[in-house]
């Protein structure tokens, strides 16, 4: 009910009437924001007749009565105020340089226009290319054996790495993972593990420690690689490498990720169009700025 | 993990090892600065074992959120969020989506779990309206705001349907509630979502929602209800909610709620309170509460049904105030104190000890003299909530905590709440936090199981690493050893647990490991926060640094205060760099004070070495001076669950 398209938005699936109701919207939206109200000239103000019975519901849901003659009159009155000075602020240009009215016009315009026209079924031969096309995205993550040796360089200063690569010209010799436990600085990082998940690896030494460990040969001492907390010596004994899981396996998520694609793609397109009505000039500031817009 | 392999792995270890181990190994040995290489060839012969034998205990915690509200929380769909809960699971797997303002979005890291929580009132009447479903719109009032966000004054009619909800005159006959086809679509939408993002061992979607009570003009009250459960059984029951004639704001009659599920379902489900700090005094009581004493009856429920506290969020921290713990220097930390939640009544200083996580902790211990039991006897989580349908916690990667704050070059100076009573700035929304669980596995009854018995810990949106144990025999060398988790598991109890029967001339030491977060900031210090009460009855507190980074070079002054670990902010570059604090500590402290008979609590609490703040990073993007009371760095922290020491048995 919240993902997908909403009932009015299903029936406005055809592109052309998509575009059709776009505009409009874009009309309405400008006329809108321009000084006079739909159905009303420059210099008119018209409250219409559902308008104040709007007024009148309103009044009486919070109050458990209808309004009084007088009262209905004061909200009236309290409309055409806010009409008139609505209109001699916008006359004054008072919105332009508003923070709150830019976000909020934004905000309305992209409630409007969001999630207007999207497919939502998609035939088994698009999801399979889309499978394709995102190899990468549909693997079984790859799993890691490995024990590991910190040096680190809080205890040891700059000599760390000197340990270390000492302590692996020794383990090298000793031809076996076996002597580790008395080597390097205790840590409580687990010092073994079997069988264990890339990310769950990634989520205790961190993504670049695992890519390199990725790339070890089993069976050896290695290293030693970085990581947070220091150098690690690594005796990596097994690893699985990622394999693509089967399109049977991953459909719904193909399939979700597809309409989630389209729905980015629908709704980047509506901005797309609109900016085609624009030339757009930004130039360079005066001063050198002060390293505004880097990524983050 | 898994247990089969392990043993196979052990076996063959085992077959090829001619001696016995040596005893001494077992426990793990201490070599911090070198090894003698003759004995390599020694150790080959007798040294091939798995550390992983036997071993029953996580080996990390798993991070995830308890707190988040999707377009299908009443208040967060009206005020644009237009992500649902497929969106929330998705981007907590660590997939980019598109926010509601149109802007990617990514985390780092995925998380391991997450509960969404929309607030069970009205539930998904927003997502239902705005799609224009007809049973709502034959209500003229309802028409009229459809047709008034078809005109495109969707802002306006957003301000008309909050309004009238919280002034009570929201048409109750189109409202989403218990009982109505809506309301029942809506939770099995939510069920269901849950269902196919839940993937055990890899990543859990909890089941839950938010019990929004909010008492007078907005006291906050509100818990977040969290189910071990699958669908099959949450959906045999509609949500507790707040308004009548279904719902009620007190929360005893929640409690009732989880009683007649439970019973009716044969499942589990719990409660977690958050931001005590809105409550205006409300949310911890010691006298009474909607006119009934605090009883016998009121403490054996509450501890029955909320074992664990939200601490810290997006809406400031609740671990205590500088005012009810002037001697804590690390207390005046992303504080909010000016009002309830909605800003509509002031603060006042004889509330603040009924709203602080540690002054709860304080007077539960003076209740259960009262009463037996103790009602604030809670373990310790931080989460996000996050209106925006996906968690929001990384200080360069903050999107706010509704869509009015989605990045954009002017939220650094614009309001978030103002009102007569005063306003609170966008800046003052923290990016913050995460709940750490040592749950054995990555399912939902290994973590419900874990958040039961309180083995969690909070942190404000990084991902250290907190052990924390407590004894009657740990020694400093436990502190030294390879497996200080083994130690701690074999020799005490963990985060969560109870200390009893003290033996004679003994006081309870304790063994804390913090690793820093592994792409995040080092560490400052560890600390160990003891409360207690007194033998008049008062209730007292104490704060001990037990470890800390650059111990080479820093130590405690003639004061006994260790000095501040140095800033390498760049605030302009939005940058800092780990060349101060360490990136681990542990330590073994014993309670230099201990009165066998009286009660007390220990925390830990492990703080960061300073880091840019979001508003910094906000700045340096958008290319933005703020104000000068913007706080543009910030010291990231973690706070564990108590253990409680209690005289006698």
């Amino acid at each position: 009910m919240a993902i997908g398209p909403s009932l009015p938005k299903r029936l406005l699936r055809e592109p052309l009437l998509h575009f059709l109701i776009l505009g409009a919207l874009i009309f309405g939206f400008l006329s809108e924001t321009g000084p006079a109200e739909t159905g009303a000239s420059d210099g008119q103000i018209v409250i219409s007749g559902p308008e104040v019975e709007r007024m009148a519901v309103a009044w009486a849901q919070r109050w458990q009565r209808p309004p009084s003659e007088a009262e209905l009159a004061g909200m009236i009155h309290e409309a055409v105020r806010e009409q008139v000075l609505y209109r001699e602020a916008l006359a004054l240009g008072l919105d332009r340089d508003d923070v709150v009215v830019r976000r909020h016009l934004r905000q309305k315009y992209e409630f409007v226009t969001q999630d207007l026209a999207y497919d939502t079924s998609p035939d088994d031969a698009t999801l399979r290319a889309y499978y394709d096309l995102r190899a990468d995205r549909y693997v079984q993550p790859a799993r890691l054996s490995f024990r590991h040796i910190l040096f680190s360089p809080t205890r040891r200063g700059p000599s760390a790495k000197a340990d270390a690569m000492q302590a692996l010209a020794d383990l090298q010799r000793a031809k076996g993972p076996q002597a580790a436990d008395m080597l390097g600085d205790a840590t409580s990082l687990p010092s073994g593990f079997e069988d264990l998940g890339a990310q769950e690896a990634e989520a205790m030494f961190g993504p670049e420690f695992v890519a390199a460990l990725l790339d070890l040969e089993p069976g050896r001492w290695a290293g030693p690689i970085a990581s947070g907390y220091g150098l690690h010596l690594v005796w990596l004994s097994d690893k699985t490498l990622g394999t693509r899981r089967p399109f049977a396996e991953v459909r719904q998520q193909v399939k979700d990720d597809w309409i989630y694609h389209q729905r980015t793609v629908a709704n980047e397109a509506v901005y797309r169009t609109l900016l085609e009505r624009y030339e757009v000039v930004v130039e360079p500031p005066e001063a050198p700025s002060a390293g505004a817009g880097g990524g983050s | 993990m898994r247990p089969s392999k392990f043993r196979t792995f052990v076996l063959a270890a085992i077959a090829v090892c001619p001696f016995a181990m040596p005893a001494s190994a077992q426990q793990g040995i201490a070599d911090p600065h070198g090894h003698d290489p003759a004995d390599l060839d020694r150790l080959n012969q007798v040294a091939p074992y798995s550390p992983n034998a036997g071993r029953n205990f996580p080996d990390r915690p798993l991070f995830g959120e308890t707190h988040l509200h999707t377009t299908l929380s009443f208040d967060a769909g009206t005020f644009g969020a237009r992500l649902g809960p497929r969106d929330a699971y998705r981007f907590a797997k660590g997939e980019e989506i598109v926010s509601n303002t149109g802007q990617p979005v990514r985390l780092a890291r995925p998380l391991d779990f997450t509960v969404v929580t929309d607030h069970s009132d009205n539930m998904g009447f927003f997502a239902e309206f705005s799609a224009g479903n007809p049973d709502i719109l034959v209500n003229a009032q309802a028409k009229g705001w459809y047709d008034l966000m078809q005109s495109g004054k969707g802002a306006e009619a957003a301000v008309q349907i909050i309004t009238s909800f919280s002034n009570g005159t929201f048409p109750t006959e189109i409202m989403s509630q218990p009982g109505t086809k809506l309301y029942r679509d809506t939770w099995k939408d939510i069920i269901a979502a849950a269902e196919e993002a839940n993937a055990p061992g890899r990543f859990t979607a909890l089941i839950g929602y938010e019990w929004t009570s909010q008492v007078g003009t907005g006291d906050n009250l509100h818990r977040n209800v969290i189910y071990r459960d699958g669908g099959d059984l949450a959906v045999q029951m509609d949500p507790m909610v707040t308004l009548p004639p279904h719902g009620s704001q007190d929360p005893v009659e929640l409690w009732k709620w989880m009683g007649a599920y439970e019973q009716k379902t044969g499942g589990d489900v719990l409660a977690i309170a958050h931001n005590g700090n809105l409550s205006n005094g409300l949310m911890f009581p010691t006298i009474e509460q909607f006119g009934k004493p605090i009883d016998a009856g009121y403490v054996t429920e509450r501890a029955k049904w909320e074992r664990l506290y939200e601490i810290t969020q997006t809406k400031g921290t609740g671990e205590t105030h500088p005012n009810l713990s002037p001697n804590d220097e690390f207390a005046d930390f992303e504080i909010w104190d000016k009002g309830n939640l909605t800003m509509t009544v002031a603060k006042t200083p004889e509330m603040l000890q009924h709203e602080y996580a540690r002054s709860a902790l304080l007077n539960g211990m003076i209740l259960e003299t009262r009463f037996g039991t103790n009602p604030y006897k809670f373990g310790l989580v931080g989460s996000t909530d996050s209106h925006l349908g996906f968690s929001s916690f990384e200080e360069d990667n903050f999107f706010g905590k509704t869509v009015s704050m989605e990045p954009d070059p002017e939220r650094i100076g614009a309001p978030f709440v103002r009102t007569p009573v005063g306003t609170i700035s966008e800046w003052e929304v923290g990016a913050s936090g995460l709940a750490a669980v040592w749950a054995t596995e990555n399912t939902r009854a290994s973590i419900f199981d874990a958040m039961e018995r309180k083995e969690t810990y909070a942190t404000t949106g990084t991902r250290m690493t907190v052990r924390f144990f407590g004894g009657w025999d740990f020694e400093p060398e436990d502190g030294n050893t390879r497996r200080p988790a083994q130690t701690g598991y074999s020799k005490g109890v963990p985060m969560g647990g109870d200390l009893t029967n003290a033996p004679e001339g003994k006081a309870p030491s304790f063994l804390v490991a913090a690793l820093k977060d592994p792409i995040g900031a080092n560490l400052d210090r560890v600390q160990i926060i003891k409360g207690w009460i007194d033998a008049e009855g008062n209730p007292r507190e104490s704060v001990h640094d037990v470890a800390w980074g650059d111990a080479g070079t820093r130590q405690p002054g003639a004061d006994g205060k260790l000095p501040p670990v140095g800033s390498t902010v760049n605030v302009a570059e939005a940058s800092y760099t780990n060349t101060i604090g360490d990136p681990e500590l542990i330590a073994v402290w014993t309670d230099p004070d201990f009165d066998p008979t009286l009660k007390a609590f220990y925390y830990a609490r492990v703080i960061e070495i300073p880091t840019p703040r979001w508003t910094a990073y906000d700045a340096r993007y958008f290319g933005r001076t703020p104000a000068d009371d913007v706080r543009m760095t910030i010291t990231e922290r973690a706070y564990t669950s108590p253990i409680w020491y209690t005289p006698g048995g």
